[in-house]
């Protein structure tokens, strides 16, 4: 019969098993316990902006990818929403003072006729591109929680800002000026 | 030493259970995790005992390992989130406190990749089969959803909205809930339609409950009810009608489409640690071949 096979691992061997116990809670408890995470819009912040096409009111297929290398502001609307008309003009004032410093406002009409869509431009005075999303994917892929919803895409094509609301023109300004003169 | 190593393994084979076997009540009950516990407890003591007689290094490894399996198979039991189900509508990304990341759901059903957006990473998650992600499982379970199409009387395509969904601008219905009608219980959805000021209740009918109905003739497809209200939650003349899959119907001023499709979902289940699972095993491994060895080298169980 040998000696007592111990190798003097008692006490060691008592302080490794409540170390690597201590170990799991810890690991567990990191591991399970909620994070607080961005919602909506503004959670797509810092994220490549997620891809989506839509019909221009020619009826000309346009996707976020064709304005690769401009700062785009993505706007989701829709004629019935009021905030959205109030916000229509400063968003138009912003596509024209910014326009030659390759900013691009894309207008996303959310699930109604390119008629609607075109008279509802129309009678506004718009002339920044209005596309017609009649199956509203794009409202889901830009996590929008009402309307309107604003997407500024920065020209690496990572958004920048998300807004959930109607923004006035300083606010928009204040986005998109930064961007530009990054350049 | 030979009865307690298979203990240990048992207790360990428990655990592993828990990751074949993700999601499964039986690993949440109290009366589960006590008694893993308590098998965890008898095998310490037994693990003092062969320590004392001349296993010291094995037993000890062995009840480290099994020790780690037990508490992250008992945290994974009683402190993990219960197992849940993410719904998105299609082109939707749905965040996830427990995963710590978001699902981004596919544009299409013909697409079947859900994918899981982390800040370490992404991971798709297909069909057939399960993902691991930190400590959770992932898979996926179809399910019918609905796809509307409004129209105005005129045939103006309108906004479907639906404001406490889990995708404000989706036109599809996750149908996340059950509802009770006719004593059949079924799947129920709400939309808006703010350019008309309309509020639309959907309850879907599937093919065999459609085939009850003696007021449509579904001829095997599924079937939607709809109850149209206006803004203040007040029904509308006409307003109750049933669209059999994929046929327009008119009802309350509105003309709507159902197309019943089948989208995925996604389960997640909480599994025990995966680096607790590793450790574990690699002590459990480690014992029961010092421990063999010993007893072959000694030819005999000392002090047992």
């Amino acid at each position: 019969m040998s000696e007592p096979y111990t190798g003097g691992m008692n006490a060691r061997g008592v302080w490794l098993g409540i170390g690597i116990a201590v170990a799991v809670v810890i690991a567990a408890v990191f591991f399970y316990m909620p994070s607080a995470q961005t919602a909506g819009p503004a959670g797509l912040v810092g994220r490549t902006a997620p891809g989506f096409s839509a019909l221009d009111l020619a009826g000309r297929p346009v996707s976020l990818a064709d304005y690769r290398g401009k700062i785009v502001v993505v706007n989701l609307w829709a004629s019935w929403c009021p905030p959205c008309r109030a916000e229509m003009p400063d968003l138009q004032k912003l596509a024209t003072a910014f326009r030659s410093r390759g900013v691009v406002v894309l207008g996303v009409d959310q699930g109604e006729s390119a008629q609607r869509a075109r008279a509802f431009a129309d009678a506004l005075g718009i002339t920044y591109p209005v596309l017609v999303d009649d199956g509203q994917q794009s409202g889901g892929i830009y996590a929008a929680f009402g309307l309107p919803t604003t997407i500024v895409v920065g020209r690496d094509g990572v958004v920048v800002k998300g807004v959930d609301g109607p923004l006035a023109y300083a606010e928009m300004q204040a986005v998109v000026a930064p961007l530009v003169d990054a350049k | 030493m030979i009865p307690f190593l298979v203990g240990c393994a048992a207790i360990a084979c428990a655990v592993v259970a828990e990751i074949f076997f993700p999601g499964r009540a039986l690993f949440q009950y109290g009366w589960y995790n006590a008694l893993l516990a308590g098998a965890a407890v008898l095998c310490a003591i037994r693990a003092a005992a062969l320590a004392r007689g001349g296993y010291a290094l094995p037993a000890v490894l062995a009840i480290a390992g099994t020790g780690t399996l037990a508490i992250a198979g008992i945290a994974n039991g009683l402190f993990a989130p219960e197992p849940s189900l993410a719904i998105g509508a299609p082109g939707s990304t749905v965040r996830n406190d427990d995963l710590r990341g978001a699902l981004v759901f596919p544009l299409s059903s013909t697409d079947p990749i859900v994918r899981l957006v982390r800040g370490d990473g992404t991971a798709d998650v297909g069909p057939a089969g399960e993902r691991f992600a930190g400590a959770f499982a992932l898979w996926q379970e179809p399910r019918d959803v609905v796809a509307v199409d409004v129209s105005d009387a005129r045939g103006a395509h309108l906004t479907v909205t639906q404001p406490s969904g889990n995708s404000f601008l989706s036109p599809v219905l996750t149908m996340p809930t059950m509802q009770n009608v006719a004593g059949m219980t079924l799947p129920f959805d709400t939309f808006a339609v703010p350019a008309a000021h309309r509020i639309v209740k959907a309850v879907l009918f599937d093919p065999r409950h459609a085939a009850m109905l003696r007021t449509v003739d579904a001829a095997g497809k599924s079937a939607v009810l709809f109850a149209v209200d206006d803004e203040e939650d007040r029904p509308v003349v006409g307003g109750l009608g049933m669209a059999i899959d994929g046929r327009t119907t008119a009802v309350g001023g509105l003309r709507v489409r159902p197309l019943v499709m089948r989208y995925p979902a996604i389960r997640i289940a909480p599994v025990p640690l995966p680096l607790a699972v590793g450790l574990g095993f690699a002590l459990l491994l480690g014992a029961i071949a010092l421990g063999l060895s010993r007893r072959n080298l000694d030819g005999a169980t000392p002090n047992t």
